[in-house]
């Protein structure tokens, strides 16, 4: 009978212990613990763009000389200010031919949109003549670079009508650039 | 003859056990009920661009993710401008409090820095909200960041963090 004693004290402590587990998630449920979350939080301080004609170069784009005829031509005008005709032979006195080239600065490595016009109409008096597939030679994903700087220039395709008055042919032509 | 007995006696233990653990769980069954309030951060608090300036000046974000500057800034667009928001889940219709983020919290640029303060939260009467019948809550905060005169251009990053329980 001693030992069966012994033995019943045992379990009755195996079931204190039981009953002590199985409070324990209640427990937990009342803890009401706190739940967090992290945000993060950002501010990106810029350096205003500026754009400039470059080099002391005068901001202009000159098509130079081209002969007239009685078939339409155009004259394409490349960054670097080479000349391309579409009807061989029209293209006349190179003098004074050139392209806009621009400076660009801002926050470095930053990525630009440099916005140019679509088409630009140029005039002698009534006679008119339109330039039009601008394009700028920083690729297609224009960016300053790691000093905040960028240089471009810029280039024009002139459409020339069949027979078109002879003449000089000006006109003026707006281009900006922004950030991404 | 002592054997049997023996076994006897630990049956009828371990069925008085199994009562009073089937009780307790019984009881935590009861608690368990209420769905643990979950919070996740859905969106970060972002100021985004503000051109350098030699004057100082400040942007606020509020609540609802519109931003406003003083009179010396110039702000620029490019970079998303959002308030901080938090969507809470757990027990429907139970009542949450929420533990705001610091006073004054610290941007970073390499070695400069800047303030962020004055945070406000969309709910304005309190911290304690109500649980949605799905739920759910929503809630946002917006803050002003301090720009001193001339700081140095670049992101600036920081962290902070809130947090909920029920009330």
């Amino acid at each position: 009978m001693r030992a069966i004693e012994v033995k019943i004290r045992r379990m009755m402590t195996v079931s204190v212990l039981l009953l002590a587990a199985c409070c324990l998630p209640g427990a937990v449920y009342g803890a009401n613990p706190h739940q967090e979350a992290a945000a993060g939080s950002s501010l990106h301080i810029m350096l205003s763009l500026s754009l400039a004609g470059a080099g002391g170069n005068p901001v202009m784009m000159n098509f130079g000389e081209v002969f007239t005829g009685g078939v339409p031509n155009t004259v394409t005008l490349s960054t670097l200010g080479e000349r391309a005709a579409g009807v061989a032979g029209t293209l006349g006195n190179d003098a004074g031919v050139i392209v806009p080239a621009f400076t660009v600065t801002g926050d470095h490595s930053a990525s630009l949109d440099i916005i140019l016009p679509e088409t630009v109409t140029i005039s002698n008096g009534l006679a008119t003549m339109t330039v039009a597939g601008f394009t700028h030679n920083l690729g297609a994903t224009p960016a300053l670079d790691a000093n905040g700087n960028a240089l471009f220039s810029v280039g024009a395709t002139l459409n020339v009508g069949a027979g078109q008055p002879t003449g000089q042919y000006t006109g003026s032509f707006v281009i900006a650039v922004a950030y991404q | 003859m002592r054997q049997p007995f023996y076994i006897v006696i630990i049956g009828i233990l371990i069925l008085i056990a199994g009562q009073v653990f089937a009780a307790a769980a019984g009881a935590a069954a009861a608690a368990g009920v209420i769905e643990p309030l979950d919070i996740n951060k859905t969106a970060d608090l972002r100021f985004g661009r503000v051109f350098y300036s030699a004057a100082a000046h400040t942007i606020t974000v509020a609540p609802d993710g519109t931003r406003i500057a003083s009179d010396n800034a110039i702000l620029g667009d490019g970079d998303p401008v959002s308030a901080a928001a938090f969507l809470l889940h757990g027990q429907p219709g139970d009542t949450f409090h929420i533990f705001p983020p610091p006073k004054t919290i610290t941007l970073t640029n390499g070695a400069q820095s800047l303030l962020i303060t004055d945070f406000t939260c969309s709910i304005k009467t309190s911290n304690n909200g109500v649980l949605g019948s799905d739920g759910m809550f929503l809630f946002t905060y917006g803050a002003t960041a301090y720009i001193d005169a001339g700081q140095a251009p670049g992101l600036y990053t920081g962290t902070f963090t809130i947090a909920v329980n029920y009330q």
